[in-house]
């Protein structure tokens, strides 16, 4: 197998007197979707950064689709938190102007953008100055900005930030399509669901240092309150005396039952035993928000 | 290097179309064919023309005689000069404005000097009425009146008609032409000024366009596939093509003209006589232009904001800038020790030099060390404006200190 998209050993970024990135390891397989994590300073812009040679590294090393940063800057693209474009300027202008930093001739990197531009609805404003273009549409444009010039990795910071439903839509589907065609993503964002649905594995990041590192389902299987949602016509008493009183809880209705030391499959198996009726049973998983909160609290502690 | 002039072609194109660039750029010619114009139809005495707005009208002279020299007047001056027999007279004459100034000679006017008066001109066309040439004929040619022959009169009233020689060769100089000088001098003066502005205004662009860049961020991704010191190079070579085509052109339009003045007015301007000073202007000004554009490369990515970019950069402008404010001594001597001094100090050398040159013929020794000096900085001053520059370039919130910027240089040389 080929060497991970991007792998990152004992990253060590510092700022005078603040260690912004701590001994950081993670690497991410070819092909991935992978999430990048961590609550407001935490040192994700400093590691993006560090892993782009945008800010040199203090320690540690970086390997990019098996090179130097530097040397395969082509074949990133990086779409920044803080992000815009040249507001007095053309969009197709600007587009152009940036694919050609990345090393495409001039006529490729017209095609591509308007390919591109074509495939965001924005073809009809590819003449128009990016400061008459809506919020919106210089987000697309942005995003644009990063991908034509058919980047190897694409590196995204926030990139659903200030969208509406229709276009986070659009990037999703773009995101699925990036991936079908071999490309591997790395993703940063707050809003957990999205990344719930959309990454295969994750990192987060907390003071600078891997807090959780993995696949998603995996994390929140080991995050998990270790409980059953159950729905049954018995009553809370009926199962007490089934599983011990202190392990059932009434939640409007839905019995929620303490695992304890048992095992699922044990507890099902118990309750079938005791022939108590089961309209369903459901083995609780915590939503990728409370596992990163959670994860986050305890560090601070 | 294929990035590096991505950026410059970019930087030229954005910039070219910047209407104040392209009203600079054409405007000084047109200002100058203009002007041409304007003097060819008036005549064609070019210090006339500078001086002309100074110029008392030819409205008559009143003089209230005591002393008896302006009694009669020479045959010549009847037109000019009107004697009144008591100051009431010329007052009224005054009043209604048959003449402008009124003289009033005393009896003792031989022994004393003094020659009381009342004009209706004020400002400078005040002085200009006592002391114009024809005042001065009139007092010599009445005083002298028959004491003197009318040749000799002459060569009293009006200064010799130098013809200047070559200091070494004792060859005629190549200089302007008889009245011309103060033309030439002016001509001369604003040229180099204009040059200096345009090394200023297109590094002013590379400060306003990073600037802009850092202000929305598209710095991130400019970043992200070009070094900072490949984003700077483009960005001076780009903004210096600009610079010269600005430059070329003007050099180009200073012949033509120059070549109409000396058809239509006869009027010769020594500079352009001089090719070397064409040649050397455009050295000067590459050298000053890299120079500034590094240094306001520099001041761009230390602020946060343009205003404090320039507020940095304002610092390197007074300097380049200083020969401008010491203008005056340099028209009376452009080889004064002071300016012989600014040449020799690279920050300073371009412009000081841009402004000489036209209007002297420097000294070797001074174009060779300005020359050589300035160019030997200049890869030190690009190093640490690159340097300054990668620093400055992803710091928004906060300003680098002098104190940042002493350490990391310190740690990288």
């Amino acid at each position: 197998m080929s060497e991970p998209a991007l792998s990152v050993v004992d990253l060590v970024k510092r700022y005078d007197q603040v260690t912004a990135v701590d001994h950081l390891s993670f690497s991410i397989e070819r092909g991935e979707l992978f999430g990048l994590l961590g609550p407001n300073g935490a040192g994700k812009t400093s590691t993006i950064r560090a892993l782009m040679g945008i800010v040199p590294a203090d320690e540690g090393t970086v390997r990019i689709l098996g090179d130097l940063p530097s040397n395969v800057r082509g074949r990133i693209g990086y779409l920044p938190e803080e992000r815009g474009l040249y507001a007095k300027q053309r969009l197709l202008e600007v587009l152009v102007f940036l694919a050609q930093l990345k090393g495409l001739d001039v006529d490729t990197a017209h095609q591509n953008a308007l390919t591109w531009l074509e495939r965001v609805d924005l073809h009809d404003r590819a003449q128009d100055k990016i400061s008459e273009l809506s919020r919106g549409m210089q987000q697309k444009a942005q995003l644009v900005a990063t991908l034509v010039h058919d980047p190897d990795l694409v590196i995204l910071d926030e990139p659903f930030q200030g969208l509406d439903p229709m276009n986070v839509n659009l990037v999703k589907e773009i995101l699925h399509e990036l991936q079908s065609r071999g490309k591997t993503i790395a993703l940063s964002s707050h809003q957990m669901n999205l990344v719930e649905e959309l990454c295969d594995r994750i990192v987060l990041i907390n003071h600078g240092r891997a807090v959780l590192y993995g696949s998603v389902a995996e994390i929140k299987r080991r995050y998990a309150e270790r409980t059953v949602r159950l729905r049954t016509s018995v009553g809370a008493d009926a199962l007490a005396a089934v599983l011990g009183a202190e392990n059932v809880e009434d939640r409007n209705g839905v019995k929620i039952v303490h695992l304890a030391d048992r095992e699922p499959r044990d507890l099902l198996r118990l309750l079938l035993d005791a022939d108590i009726e089961i309209q369903s049973y459901e083995v609780a998983t915590a939503p990728l928000q409370d596992v990163f909160v959670a994860a986050v609290r305890s560090e601070a502690v | 290097m294929k990035r590096m002039l991505v950026i410059a072609s970019h930087e030229f194109r954005v910039n070219v179309r910047r209407p104040a660039y392209i009203i600079f750029t054409v405007a000084v010619p047109i200002i100058g064919l203009v002007f041409l114009l304007v003097s060819a139809l008036l005549g064609g005495d070019m210090d006339r023309i500078f001086i002309s707005g100074l110029d008392a009208d030819s409205a008559p002279i009143g003089i209230v005689d005591h002393s008896g020299v302006f009694t009669p007047l020479l045959p010549g001056w009847e037109e000019q000069v009107i004697l009144y027999a008591d100051e009431q007279a010329a007052r009224e004459a005054l009043r209604s404005e048959r003449i402008t100034t009124m003289l009033i000679v005393s009896a003792g006017y031989m022994e004393s000097g003094e020659v009381a008066y009342s004009t209706n001109e004020s400002g400078l066309r005040k002085q200009v009425a006592l002391e114009s040439d024809r005042v001065r004929s009139l007092f010599v040619e009445h005083l002298t009146r028959d004491a003197l022959s009318a040749d000799v009169r002459e060569r009293i009233l009006e200064s010799p008609t130098y013809v200047e020689l070559d200091a070494v060769t004792g060859e005629p100089a190549v200089n302007g032409e008889g009245d011309a000088w103060f033309a030439d001098m002016m001509v001369a003066y604003f040229f180099g000024i204009l040059l200096i502005m345009s090394v200023f205004t297109a590094s002013g662009y590379l400060l306003q366009g990073v600037a802009e860049e850092k202000d929305s961020r598209v710095v991130e991704i400019v970043i992200s596939s070009v070094s900072p010191y490949e984003l700077l190079t483009g960005k001076v070579l780009g903004l210096g093509a600009l610079g010269l085509l600005q430059v070329v052109i003007w050099l180009v339009a200073a012949y033509a003209l120059s070549g109409g003045a000396q058809g239509m007015l006869g009027v010769s301007f020594s500079f352009t006589a001089r090719p070397e000073v064409m040649v050397l202007s455009l050295v000067y000004f590459i050298l000053g232009f890299g120079m500034y554009a590094a240094l306001m490369g520099a001041a761009s990515a230390l602020g946060t904001t343009q205003q404090e970019s320039q507020k940095s950069a304002s610092v390197f402008s007074m300097i380049a800038a200083l020969p401008l404010f010491l203008a005056s001594g340099l028209m009376q001597n452009p080889n004064s020790m002071l300016y012989r001094v600014l040449s020799w100090i690279p920050l300073t050398a371009p412009t000081t030099m841009l402004m000489r040159l036209p209007m002297a013929t420097v000294p070797t020794a001074d174009i060779i060390g300005s020359i050589v000096l300035t160019a030997a900085s200049l890869p030190l001053v690009l190093w640490l404006a690159g340097e300054i520059f990668r620093m400055g370039l992803l710091m928004y919130g906060k300003r680098l200190t002098m104190p940042e910027i002493w350490r990391a240089l310190r740690n990288r040389s």
